[in-house]
C-alpha cells in the first residue's frame, strides 16, 4: 500500500514532468520561498545539495536586482537608507518579475508598487521621487541628437505652419505634487552633505515639510520638464502655459500653433524661444 | 550561413595579449593613463550591456575606450543556451555595439537566462548551467549561428561555474556528454572559438571536492585542441566557504587565486599565445592592483613563450 509520503513524491513527480528543467530552475529563482523539488531517487544529502545551489541563485538575483535598482534610483535609496531601500528592492525583484533582458530598463512600475505599500506611508512623496528617477535614468540612455542651431533661421523665412520644433532628447513631463526637486537636491548635492551646508540642509528640510504639507492639502500639482542637452538629465518646474507648449512640441504641433498657444498666455514668443534654445529644450526647426 | 573561427581573421590569435575587465569605476583612470600613452595593459574587456544604451554619456564612453584600447566585447545577457531565441531588439543592440566599436574579441557564455513562468519571459538576468545533452546542443549552437550570422564574426563561448546541474531538478533531463565533449561539439557545429575560464573550472572542481583539483584539469585541458581556445580568463574567489562546507561563489571578488595561477601556467603553454584577461568584478580593487594582477600574467606569459623550442 503506497504511503502518504510516497503519494506526495508522486504528485510531484508528474508536476516536474510538466515543466522543463529550465522553467523549474526560473521559477524557483523567482519564488519567495525557494524549495528545492523532491526528485525520484535522490538521497536527503543531494536534496540539500540542490537547496543549497538553488539558494545561490536565487540570492545572486536579489543582490543583482538591488544593485541595479539602486543605480536607477538613486534618490529613493537616499530618502528612506540602504536597509530600507533593500528591502522594498527584494519585495519588488519577486512582486514583479523582470521581463526585460537589460537591467537598466527594470523598474518601470517601482513608483506605483511603491505607492501600493502601507509600510511607506510615512513617505509619501517616494512615489514621485521614484518617478523622476526613473525619467532621470532612461533619459539618459535616449539615442542622441545633433543640435542644429542654424535650422532655426527657417522661423524667419518659412511658413510657420510647414514646420516643427524638434525636441531634446527624451524631453518629457510629469506632473508634481510633491518638492521631488528639493527632495532630489537633499540627497544628490554634495554641499548640502558637507559640515559647511548643515545649515543650508537645514533651511532645505524646513521647505521640503512646508511642500509636503501643502501637497498633502490638497495643493494643485507642478509640472516638470525634464530634458537630456548633454549628457545629463536637466530637469525644472514650469509654469502651467510653458507646460503645454512643451506638451505641443511633443505631440508634433506645428510651430504656428506653438505660437498661438503662447500668443493666448502671454508669454512672449522671443523671450521663450531664447529660453529653449539657451537650454537646449529644442534641437532644431524641421518641415512638418 | 555562419562564418567560422578558422576563416575569419578578426579573432585571429596575437602575440600574448594581457588585458582586463575595465569596470565603471575605473573609465577615468583607464582613459587618463591610455591619454598620456602609458597604456600598462594591452586590451580591455567589458560587458556589452553595460553599454545598450542607444545614446548618452555611455555611448560617448565606449566610443573613448573603443580609440583607446584593443577592445574584448563580452555579453552576459544573451543567454544563449535558452529554449527561445535573442529577441531581435536585444540581438540588434548587441550587433550595433560591435559594428560601433570593431572590437578585437567578442564573447558569450555558455548558459541560459530567461524562461516562461505562466505565460511571461521571465529574464533571471544570471549565468544558468544547461544540461549537456544532444537537444541543448542543438539549440545552442542554432543561437551562437544567429548571432555570429548577425555580427558577421565568430564568438567565444566561456565555460561556466555552475552550482546545479538539470537531473538535480528534472530527473528526465540527463546529460549524454562531459562538459568538454560538449564545448568541443558546440565549437566544431557552430564554427565559435572557447572563452576558457580557468577560475571557473576551478570553482566547480572545489565545490565538487575534486581532489587535487588543478592537476586533474591540466589533464581535461589536454582533450581541448589548441586552436578552439580563442581567450582565457583569470580570476580569483572570496573563500568563505572552506569554514561552512559551503559553494564557493564565483565572486571575481579577489586577486587571482593560486590555483588559478598555477592552471594558467599549464594552460598558456597550451594554449600558446592566447589573449588573457584578468577579471575582478565584486570588491573592485584599484586600478594599480588591477594592473599589478596583469603583470604577473604577462610575466607567466613571457615565461611561457620563452620555454618555446
Amino acid at each position: 500500500m503506497p504511503t502518504q509520503k510516497s503519494d506526495h513524491a508522486s504528485e510531484l513527480n508528474e508536476a516536474q514532468d510538466e515543466q522543463s528543467y529550465d522553467e523549474m530552475l526560473i521559477n524557483a529563482i523567482f519564488t519567495k520561498q525557494v524549495q528545492a523539488p523532491e526528485v525520484a531517487g535522490q538521497v536527503p544529502e543531494q536534496s540539500a545539495e540542490t537547496q543549497k545551489a538553488l539558494n545561490i541563485y536565487h540570492n545572486n538575483f536579489i543582490e543583482n536586482g538591488i544593485r541595479a535598482l539602486a543605480i536607477t534610483f538613486p534618490s529613493v535609496e537616499g530618502l528612506i537608507g540602504a536597509d530600507s531601500f533593500r528591502i522594498l528592492a527584494k519585495h519588488y525583484l519577486i512582486d514583479e518579475p523582470k521581463t526585460q533582458f537589460d537591467w537598466g530598463e527594470y523598474g518601470d512600475s517601482f513608483s506605483e508598487y511603491i505607492d501600493e505599500q502601507e509600510a511607506l506611508a510615512e513617505y509619501p512623496f517616494l512615489s514621485e521621487a521614484a518617478e523622476l528617477d526613473w525619467f532621470i535614468h532612461q533619459i539618459q540612455r535616449k539615442s542622441d541628437i545633433e543640435f542644429q542651431a542654424d535650422t532655426f533661421a527657417k522661423l524667419e523665412t518659412e511658413d510657420s505652419d510647414e514646420l516643427r520644433f524638434v525636441p531634446a532628447p527624451g524631453l518629457s513631463l510629469m506632473l508634481s505634487w510633491f518638492p521631488v526637486v528639493d527632495l532630489y537636491q537633499l540627497v544628490h548635492d554634495p554641499y548640502l552633505q558637507s559640515n559647511e551646508g548643515v545649515l543650508a540642509r537645514q533651511e532645505l528640510l524646513k521647505n521640503i515639510t512646508k511642500s509636503i504639507n501643502n501637497a498633502i492639502n490638497s495643493e494643485p500639482p507642478r509640472s516638470l520638464v525634464m530634458w537630456r542637452a548633454e549628457y545629463k538629465t536637466q530637469f525644472e518646474y514650469l509654469s502651467d502655459a510653458e507646460a503645454l507648449v512643451i506638451q505641443k512640441i511633443l505631440s508634433g504641433e506645428p510651430v504656428s500653433q506653438i505660437i498661438e498657444a503662447l500668443g493666448e498666455h502671454k508669454v512672449d514668443l522671443v523671450t521663450w524661444l531664447t529660453n529653449a534654445i539657451t537650454k537646449k529644450l529644442i534641437f532644431a526647426v524641421e518641415h512638418v | 550561413m555562419s562564418s567560422t573561427l578558422h576563416n575569419k581573421q578578426a579573432n585571429d590569435k596575437p602575440k600574448t595579449l594581457i588585458g582586463v575587465g575595465l569596470r565603471h569605476s575605473h573609465y577615468t583612470e583607464a582613459l587618463q593613463n591610455a591619454a598620456s600613452h602609458s597604456h600598462e595593459v594591452d586590451f580591455v574587456e567589458v560587458h556589452a550591456e553595460n553599454f545598450f544604451a542607444e545614446g548618452g554619456a555611455s555611448k560617448a564612453i565606449i566610443q573613448d575606450i573603443a580609440q583607446a584600447y584593443p577592445l574584448s566585447i563580452h555579453g552576459t545577457s544573451l543567454g544563449l543556451g535558452s529554449s527561445s531565441r535573442v529577441p531581435k531588439s536585444i540581438l540588434q543592440k548587441f550587433t550595433n555595439l560591435v559594428q560601433l566599436t570593431k572590437p578585437m574579441l567578442v564573447s558569450e557564455h555558455l548558459c541560459f537566462n530567461r524562461a516562461r513562468i505562466q505565460g511571461n519571459l521571465v529574464h533571471s538576468g544570471d549565468l544558468l548551467p544547461i544540461p549537456y545533452n544532444q537537444q541543448s546542443l542543438k539549440n545552442i549552437v542554432s543561437h551562437i549561428q544567429e548571432v555570429q550570422d548577425n555580427i558577421q564574426r565568430p564568438l567565444l563561448i566561456e565555460n561556466l561555474s555552475a552550482y546545479i546541474h538539470a537531473a538535480q531538478l528534472n530527473a528526465s533531463t540527463q546529460d549524454d556528454m562531459s562538459e568538454f565533449e560538449f564545448l568541443l561539439e558546440m565549437c566544431s557545429s557552430a564554427g565559435c572559438g572557447l572563452l576558457l575560464d580557468l577560475n571557473n573550472l576551478i570553482i566547480n572542481a572545489l565545490n565538487k571536492k575534486t581532489n587535487n583539483p588543478v592537476e586533474v584539469l591540466k589533464q581535461d585541458l589536454l582533450q581541448l585542441p589548441p586552436e578552439i581556445v580563442g581567450e582565457i580568463h583569470l580570476a580569483g574567489y572570496t573563500d568563505n566557504a572552506s569554514q561552512t562546507n559551503d559553494f564557493i561563489i564565483d565572486d571575481h571578488g579577489a586577486e587571482v587565486s593560486a590555483q588559478c595561477w598555477d592552471l594558467y601556467e599549464f594552460a598558456i603553454q597550451r594554449f600558446k599565445n592566447t589573449p588573457t584577461l584578468v577579471e575582478w568584478d565584486t570588491q573592485i580593487p584599484e586600478w594599480s592592483v588591477l594592473l599589478g594582477e596583469a603583470k604577473k600574467a604577462k610575466v607567466i606569459a613571457d615565461g611561457s613563450e620563452r620555454r618555446d623550442p
